[in-house]
């Protein structure tokens, strides 16, 4: 009868053989710890593999020794520039505070490394590291510089803009032309300028879509001029400008 | 029925650990040096049975606790602390093994006690340590590495499931041989010994 059970079990044997490591170390939840029970009141091979494991667990539980040449002082001294400034200003880092559970509040502190800690060059993959606060704050300072630079360009107040003159309108110091002239199309720039420097004036503008001309001339020859311009038959139109108004 | 007792020398409780990160996430230094010292000779021990470089053995868990520096604010709870830092120490000891040249060799010397006068349960647990470390050696990265956890951190298959992540069943599985593989090799050990 036993063999018939025996062979009928085969699958649990298996599915309980694989799970003594666990049942040793008490390491299982508790439907597979009883499916292991149930096994083992009837199973001599399985209390004998379990004997095994803790044979196994009692000398893995024993071995609590670091492995040789192993130092946590030398370790933890070689992280400790990685993990970024200190806290605590003139202590050593931090570690005056490692069985308490109030840490001081975190303030910015220099770079350098606290006395007595060997100085370990910093590693590169340490460097890039998100909480890595000596160049996180070199990058944000950086970038408030270029912050400001960019704002004070935009606000820098602009060079002072090409005098835009148009017809009738004098802008600073510049000439500003008191006549409006058109000629005849057929003109040419030889009579034209015969007729211009007769009167003494100067071309301030022009000639305009429509081919006028603003043009300067003393104000005081301003009327003779506009009679003689009337009068000069190469001349289409002359008309006075008052002083600012449009035309 | 299940601990954490297994993580054995200066473990914290789950949610003391679980503070500890909170506050890491915070940048509390003090927190991280509490966490850091609970957690080195667990570490070591755990990365020296998967390689005995002693430089190694440090930086492994130093590479480690400084992503537990960087990244504490990423452990979302959903696993124990302890799982989520043997989980980084597992990536980054495989990739200690991958980037050193030293091949993983027996060397069960080093873990010898050289003193003298140890009763003789002692002597034998003793013997039987080295052995072991042998046998161990001997096993594939993989399957060691879910032995270490079992017998020497004794992790619940579902934690060393999420460190090496794999399916549980896989852990399991890898346990189941390397069981059988280690008491061959305890068995050959102790024929040539005789």
């Amino acid at each position: 009868m036993n063999g018939r059970v025996f062979r009928l079990d085969v699958p649990a044997h298996q599915a309980v053989q694989e799970l003594l490591p666990w049942y040793a170390s008490s390491q299982l939840e508790p439907d597979d710890a009883h499916r292991v029970e149930v096994h083992l009141h009837t199973c001599e091979q399985c209390r004998q593999d379990l004997q095994w494991e803790r044979e196994m667990l009692d000398q893995g539980s024993a071995d609590t020794a670091l492995p040789p040449g192993v130092d946590m002082e030398r370790a933890w001294a070689r992280i400790l520039p990685a993990l970024g400034p200190v806290d605590d200003i003139g202590d050593a880092p931090a570690r005056a505070n490692a069985a308490g559970t109030n840490a001081a509040p975190a303030k910015p502190l220099a770079d350098a490394p606290a006395p007595g800690v060997p100085v370990v060059p910093r590693r590169w993959w340490a460097m890039g590291a998100a909480n890595q606060p000596t160049w996180l704050r070199w990058a944000v300072a950086a970038q408030w510089v270029l912050i400001v630079g960019l704002v004070a360009l935009l606000a820098r107040p602009d060079e002072p803009p090409a005098a835009y003159r148009v017809l009738g309108n004098s802008v600073g110091g510049a000439p500003a032309g008191n006549l409006v002239v058109m000629f005849q199309p057929t003109t040419t720039e030889r009579e034209l300028r015969r007729i211009l420097q007769a009167q003494g004036a100067r071309v301030v503008d022009g000639p305009t879509v429509t081919d006028a001309y603003l043009i300067s001339v003393p104000d005081e020859n301003r009327e003779r001029a506009l009679q003689a311009l009337r009068a000069d038959p190469a001349v289409k139109l002359a008309e006075a400008l008052d002083d600012g108004g449009a035309p | 029925m299940r601990q954490s007792q297994g993580l054995s020398t200066g473990s914290l409780p789950d949610a003391n650990e679980a503070c500890l990160l909170g506050r890491i996430a915070g940048g509390d230094r003090a927190a991280f040096e509490q966490l850091y010292r609970s957690y080195f000779s667990r570490l070591s021990r755990f990365i020296g049975r998967m390689t005995r470089n002693a430089t190694l053995i440090e930086e492994i868990v130093n590479d480690t606790m400084l992503v537990v520096w960087q990244k504490a604010e990423t452990f979302d709870g959903s696993c124990k602390p302890s799982t989520w830092i043997f989980a980084i120490a597992y990536r980054k000891t495989l990739k200690g093994l991958r980037g050193s040249d030293d091949p993983v060799e027996s060397d069960a010397s080093l873990y010898e006690d050289e003193s003298g006068n140890q009763p003789e349960q002692a002597i034998t647990r003793l013997q039987l340590q080295n052995t072991v470390a042998e046998a161990l050696d001997q096993l594939p990265a993989a399957q060691r590495a879910v032995m270490v956890l079992t017998y020497y951190h004794e992790m619940a298959y579902s934690d060393i499931a999420e460190v090496v992540d794999c399916p549980v069943n896989t852990v399991k599985t890898r346990m189941f041989h390397a069981r059988h593989r280690l008491k061959d090799l305890l068995w050959n050990e102790r024929e040539n010994g005789r």
